[in-house]
């Protein structure tokens, strides 16, 4: 019944996916240099940059044994930022995260005299660019890593590590490219769990438009037949006496109001469907009877007759339209299942602190093996007619949203049937 | 029985039989019928009764406006139906369809049953009489009376 609409909705995510994946992050090669010794400072640049010719020989570290040769940098350079004092330091740092171009890293000296010392600017910087790595670099033990873990805190000591100076150029530079690796890994990785968490929020509202689709397609029949009806009215009103004008006038306010009634409706389920909506007590059984109306013209057209079995009056706090989204997902599946004439059977009523919905169609049911599946995420029977995600979302919406319980089983006698328990007051209102 | 296929001479010979499950789309469709001059109308609320009057051999039929869309037999059938009918084959069919996504399809499968024209809700009575007209072969100039 849906099956362009889903196709399409599919084939636009795909589009979207690809979009995404070549959003893939640039490589992050900058470092920043805190050092208010000029010689050192100037050291460090010509080490990251690449350029080893000029580098002042270092003196040896005191806990290596190598010798202090110098390292030929063969690979790329660092983009290098040498400052000298800590409040240039937080400026140039804030600068690059409003440019869009934060560092990978910094080395900190520890003791960068009056204000205030290399750990402190760290806190700082961590306030307004968490994932920036810091090396601290001291000559003297005033500061051990523990006094250090407490300052900067828990969270963040995977975000610095510490160097002894006097270093080699080995060290600084195998630092470097380590550091810088790691902020790059994390960045990819952060981009890939963000592109992923967009591309299954946009892949659920696919799939929450295009049960919106289904209706709209018996929207528009209906709406035909309005327009039809408006149409003739005024045609054959405007032929006849005075009565029949007023007639024919009477009769379309009525037609007028059907269509308001039906655009409402559907201008609901189509709201439900882009964000998460407000919970307020409602009826329990009207997102029913709503998703009923809405695919009356399908329910109609495929004889389907529809039974009240039971309905208890029980006001629940809920979603109304992501409910009305429930049952429109549930009736499209039950209509695919049987195809053709049949019957679906509906009872509603209060368990303890629950509300419990039934809806059980009589089609062939759900061979036993793929009962467990038919709630996950891309699971289908349709082939290329759905993209399978119908019922997970049913399940989303009534067990993450409104905390409550989504069952799909086979009815003892024939059909599959779907049960609904839904908590009368949700614990977080 | 039928007499359709032949040049219809005067509008009042001809006996319509309007298919449609909505009950407000069939009295607009009636009245506009009646304002063209037809005489002979019959109404069937979906296509399973549409063919319970076909099968009555005494019942003439020339033309069918069916509506595409509807319970137990749809107008696909219906069409597919009457010109299969060793008798009724010739009968006149227009059908009438929702504007929606799957129009195009709908009409291309009725082509391929022949379907002598099709006219898309909503419509204005003007397009509906020049429809008619042109598929019975009827005089363009008839006196208008609706549109």
């Amino acid at each position: 019944m849906s099956s362009n609409n889903q196709q399409a909705t599919a084939l636009k995510v795909e589009e979207r996916d690809e979009k995404l994946e070549a959003q893939a992050p640039v490589e992050n090669r900058r470092i920043l240099v805190v050092e208010d010794e000029p010689e050192i400072a100037k050291s460090y640049e010509s080490i990251l940059s690449g350029g080893a010719d000029n580098v002042i020989p270092m003196r040896r570290s005191s806990r290596s044994q190598a010798p202090a040769e110098p390292v030929q940098n063969n690979v790329q350079g660092f983009e290098v930022v040498v400052v000298h004092q800590a409040i240039k330091a937080l400026e140039t740092v804030k600068q690059a995260v409003a440019d869009g171009k934060p560092f990978a890293m910094g080395f900190f000296d520890v003791l960068l005299g009056p204000g205030m010392d290399g750990i402190e600017l760290v806190r700082q910087i961590h306030e307004f660019d968490p994932n920036m790595f810091a090396v601290f670099v001291t000559a003297y033990n005033d500061r051990n890593v523990d006094s250090i873990r407490k300052l900067l805190g828990e969270s963040m000591s995977d975000k610095w590590d510490y160097l002894n100076k006097p270093f080699s150029e080995g060290e600084i530079l195998q630092k470097a490219r380590n550091t810088v690796a790691l902020w790059n890994l994390r960045n990819e990785k952060q981009a890939q769990d963000t592109a992923l968490a967009e591309a299954n929020r946009r892949l659920h509202i696919g799939e929450r438009m295009a049960s919106v689709a289904a209706v709209a397609r018996g929207v528009g029949h209906e709406f035909g037949n309005i327009l039809t009806q408006i149409i003739g009215q005024a045609e054959l009103g405007r032929m006849g006496n005075e009565q029949r004008m007023k007639q024919a006038l009477d009769t379309i306010l009525k037609a007028t109001e059907t269509a308001s009634a039906i655009l409402e409706r559907f201008k609901d389920l189509a709201k439900g469907s882009e964000s998460v909506s407000k919970k307020k007590m409602i009826w329990a059984h009207s997102p029913l009877i709503e998703a009923l109306e809405l695919m009356g013209h399908q329910i109609k057209t495929t004889d389907i007759k529809i039974v009240r079995v039971k309905s208890e009056r029980v006001q629940i706090m809920a979603s109304h339209s992501s409910l009305v989204q429930v049952f429109v997902n549930i009736i499209i599946n039950s209509i695919h299942a049987m195809g053709g004439p049949g019957q679906i059977d509906f009872s509603l009523f209060k368990d303890g602190d629950f509300v419990e919905y039934h809806i059980r169609d009589y089609g062939p049911g759900i061979p036993e093996e793929l009962l467990g599946k038919v709630t996950q995420a891309f699971f289908t029977t349709k082939g290329d007619k759905g993209t399978g995600l119908g019922l997970s979302i049913c399940k989303e919406i009534v067990e993450i949203e409104h905390r409550g319980q989504f069952t799909v089983k086979n009815h003892p006698m024939k059909g599959a049937e779907m049960v609904i328990r839904i908590p009368v007051m949700s614990e977080d209102d | 029985m039928s007499e359709a296929g032949g040049i219809f001479e005067k509008i009042e010979d001809v006996t319509v039989l309007v298919v449609d499950d909505d009950a407000m789309v069939m009295s607009i469709v009636v009245e506009y019928l009646k304002s063209f001059g037809f005489k002979h109308i019959l109404e069937a609320k979906d296509g399973k009764a549409a063919i319970k009057i076909l099968q009555d051999p005494h019942q003439r039929v020339d033309m069918i406006l069916s509506d595409w869309e509807m319970p137990n037999v749809d107008g696909h059938t219906l069409l597919k139906a009457v010109r299969n009918h060793p008798t009724r084959s010739s009968v006149k069919f227009l059908m009438v369809t929702s504007q929606n996504s799957r129009e195009r399809t709908k009409i291309a499968q009725a082509r391929q049953l022949n379907v002598d024209a099709y006219i898309v809700k909503p419509f204005r009575g003007e397009i509906l009489r020049e429809k008619i007209f042109k598929v019975l072969g009827l005089d363009k100039d008839a006196p208008k009376q609706a549109g």
